[in-house]
């Protein structure tokens, strides 16, 4: 126990005092300005792993939302085009119905044949439908028009994929050759029939026809499923990410009661100490001699 | 007869007063030196004359002027002193090394590795997109702009202490020699003033603070000072110290003996200690820089060689760096950034648009445990090297602060033995005074006492 005091070693003590003091009100007054406890590694070192982790979780989300929607992009755009490839193949299967009729003569058929080939082309330039500069069709050889003028199919019979998750890709495009070869080729022979006249030809591709707009809407069916499958993904990061969200501001951030206490009481013991100090070397002996 | 020994007693205690209070000025004058010991005044009875049986005495003898100090408490201030010094040195240049691992800044390099990574992802939505393909060069660039400011920043710093140990070493060798002028002054002077012992005492303290080092007090007041071993300051001869460098490059602590060096850099301490223990950590933080940066480039070349860009070719390397200064040199290839279809996302040289097999292998190496001998990924490397950088400055600060307060209760303690109280000086001039003016009056009084004998 310290029985005799001089001005020196007061003003010493008062000093690391008034430091020590001036110190922590800065941390917490940090703490308090910025609402976050962790600041330099030092402040928290324990909690640098799952500060980054954190970190890296909310950025991967962030992410895999925009892959996601370019995914619903692109199979949104595959959707309206199988749609409208399901709207040609239907009037090609009114036209095949009507040309296998005998109430329609030659002329009639040849009338036909020219709508057909409409549809044809128009069944040609959805095979090749260009989405951003992306061949929808044309699988992972995207960046060509997936069928030549003849139908013949370019593209490759890969599927590209896009990342939506930790170790989860999806499907973002098509294997067109599934979808347009035989529509195409169905449609290439309803033409050559209905402008050679040849009903029982026609009355075969009914089926044919049949058979290329079934496969048109199962394909729009996987389509629907893949678009769902993006939707799915961007709604599980933007969820993720709101609770990422809410765990890195839990974790990193101040009890504001706590720290607000803190502060109160800091600035109360630091007011204290200047006054202790001042007050304290106000008097001498001096003053009496 | 015993009047005019009356007169001469008066006169010791005019004498012993003076004094008194010359020595009560010295103490006022020093109360804000640092390390200075009040003094005072011993007096001793002067012998009695034995006078027809009676013995009479015959005033105040002044036996010298002593120094309040505790030897133990001294030492112990000393060696504090030094722990305190390397202490804060180390807390203060930590508290500069960490800011360069700080994750909350946005431009930590485990940051930077993330966003790297989630722009290679975003290229799964179209491995042939310039755009994206740019993106992820970019943020490779970003990644590689942020391993240079941090090595840049660490190499610095260890160039920084490097100059302030030979900085240090240079101040402590002029303290060194006026220890040992200091000794030579006490030698020949044979009782030592309190104020050559402050001196060197403050000399004592001063090289504590700078190289931790420890003196021993000889019985005649001369101190002997060793550092690892070796007699820095033995009675009037000094050992200058130098710095040399150790095979690594790392400034290293020497003293001159006969006409060689040792190296006593481990056993040094105080400032200089805390400077060594700095370059020491923040050369291991650097160390871990480069290994993370040599281990992340050739595992991603390797597998980007294993891929072909979008002409067909095999991957080239995206990352270059110099295996001398790998972090403080990492780059992106400079190709690349005029040309990102130079990627190799794609797992055949006939690469379709969207072939992005090779991209989903790089994209793998993100929680691929490939650093720390394959017991890490990339980023779990780097936030245990912040942790540890963490850990490593936190407990430096706790170190410093508790070897501040103890410190600070040392002083306290030392100046309530040693320190001057102003108060008590006061008092001490007050009863000065009043036995200055008693025995004026003493002398005064005799003085009539005579004068009235001689009338008679």
């Amino acid at each position: 126990m310290i029985t005799r005091t001089t001005q020196s070693g007061f003003t010493s003590l008062m000093t690391y005092n008034i430091q020590k003091l001036s110190s922590q009100l800065q941390d917490v007054t940090l703490q308090a300005s910025s609402g976050v406890r962790i600041g330099a590694p030092s402040t928290a070192p324990e909690d640098q792993g799952m500060l980054v982790r954190l970190r890296a979780a909310l950025n991967d989300q962030q992410a895999w939302q925009d892959n996601s929607e370019a995914g619903m992009s692109v199979m949104g755009a595959v959707d309206d085009a199988l749609s409208a490839a399901n709207n040609t193949l239907d009037r090609a299967l009114e036209l095949v119905v009507q040309g296998a009729s005998e109430t329609y003569n030659a002329d009639d058929r040849a009338s036909m044949a020219e709508e057909l080939q409409t549809l044809r082309d128009q069944m040609l330039d959805i095979a090749n439908t260009d989405f951003a500069g992306r061949f929808v069709f044309a699988g992972t050889a995207y960046d060509e028009p997936a069928f030549d003028a003849d139908g013949n199919y370019q593209g490759s019979s890969d599927v590209p994929t896009i990342r939506v998750g930790e170790d989860r890709y999806e499907d973002a495009g098509f294997d067109g050759s599934v979808v347009f070869s035989s529509a195409l080729s169905v449609l290439d022979d309803i033409e050559a029939a209905l402008l050679s006249n040849d009903t029982d030809a026609l009355a075969n591709l009914t089926a044919e026809t049949s058979d290329a707009l079934g496969e048109v809407s199962l394909s729009r069916q996987r389509a629907g499923r893949g678009f769902n499958r993006f939707d799915d993904a961007r709604a599980l990061s933007e969820s993720m990410e709101a609770a990422v969200s809410t765990r890195i501001s839990e974790f990193a951030g101040i009890d504001e009661t706590e720290v607000y206490t803190r502060l109160s009481e800091l600035q109360t013991a630091y007011q204290a100490a200047l006054q202790i100090t001042s007050a304290g070397m106000e008097v001498s002996m001096f003053d009496f001699i | 007869m015993s009047l005019l020994s009356a007169l001469n007693t008066g006169l010791s205690a005019l004498n012993s007063t003076s004094s008194a209070i010359e020595v009560l000025s010295h103490n006022v004058a020093n109360v804000a030196t640092d390390g200075y010991s009040r003094q005072r005044l011993d007096l001793n009875t002067a012998s009695p004359v034995n006078r027809g049986g009676l013995f009479l005495g015959r005033g105040v003898t002044m036996r010298g002027v002593s120094r309040i100090a505790d030897g133990l408490l001294g030492r112990r201030l000393v060696g504090q002193t030094g722990y305190d010094a390397a202490a804060s040195t180390l807390r203060d240049n930590l508290s500069i090394v960490e800011s360069f691992f700080d994750e909350t800044q946005g431009f930590s390099v485990s940051e930077r590795l993330e966003q790297f990574y989630d722009a290679m992802g975003e290229s799964t939505a179209d491995p042939s997109d310039d755009g994206l393909r740019m993106a992820a060069v970019s943020s490779a660039s970003a990644m590689a702009e942020a391993l240079n400011y941090t090595a840049s920043g660490l190499s610095e710093a260890v160039a920084g202490f490097d100059e302030s140990i030979g900085e240090t070493v240079e101040t402590t060798n002029a303290a060194l020699v006026e220890l040992a002028a200091v000794n030579e002054s006490i030698a020949a002077s044979g009782g030592a003033s309190g104020d050559l012992l402050d001196r060197r005492d403050q000399l004592v303290e001063q090289l504590a603070t700078t190289l931790g080092a420890t003196a021993s007090i000889e019985p005649d007041g001369q101190a002997t000072l060793l550092v690892g071993g070796q007699a820095v300051v033995n009675e009037g001869e000094a050992r200058t110290l130098s710095v040399g460098t150790d095979t690594n490059g790392n400034a290293t602590v020497r003293v001159s003996v006969g006409g060689g060096f040792v190296d006593v850099t481990e056993y040094v301490g105080g400032k200089v200690g805390g400077l060594v223990e700095s370059r020491e950590l923040t050369s291991g933080y650097l160390d871990r820089v480069n290994d993370f940066a040599v281990t992340f480039a050739d595992n991603f070349n390797a597998a980007h060689a294993s891929g072909f860009d979008a002409n067909g070719n095999p991957g080239s390397p995206l990352f270059t760096y110099d295996p001398t200064a790998p972090a403080g040199s990492f780059s992106v290839n400079s190709d690349f950034v005029d040309e990102p279809g130079l990627l190799a996302y794609a797992g055949a040289s006939s690469a379709e648009a969207g072939d992005g097999t090779n991209l989903a292998a790089l994209l793998d190496l993100e929680g691929a445990a490939l650093f720390d001998s394959g017991s890490r990924t990339g980023s779990s490397f780097l936030s245990a090297l912040t942790g540890d950088v963490g850990r490593d400055a936190a407990e430096a600060s706790g170190a410093a602060s508790q070897s501040a307060a103890a410190l600070n209760d040392l002083g306290a303690l030392r100046e309530a033995i040693s320190g001057v109280n102003l108060d008590e000086e006061a008092v001490k001039l007050v009863e000065v005074q009043s036995a200055y003016q008693a025995a004026a009056r003493v002398i005064s009084t005799a003085d009539e006492m005579l004068q009235t004998l001689i009338q008679i």
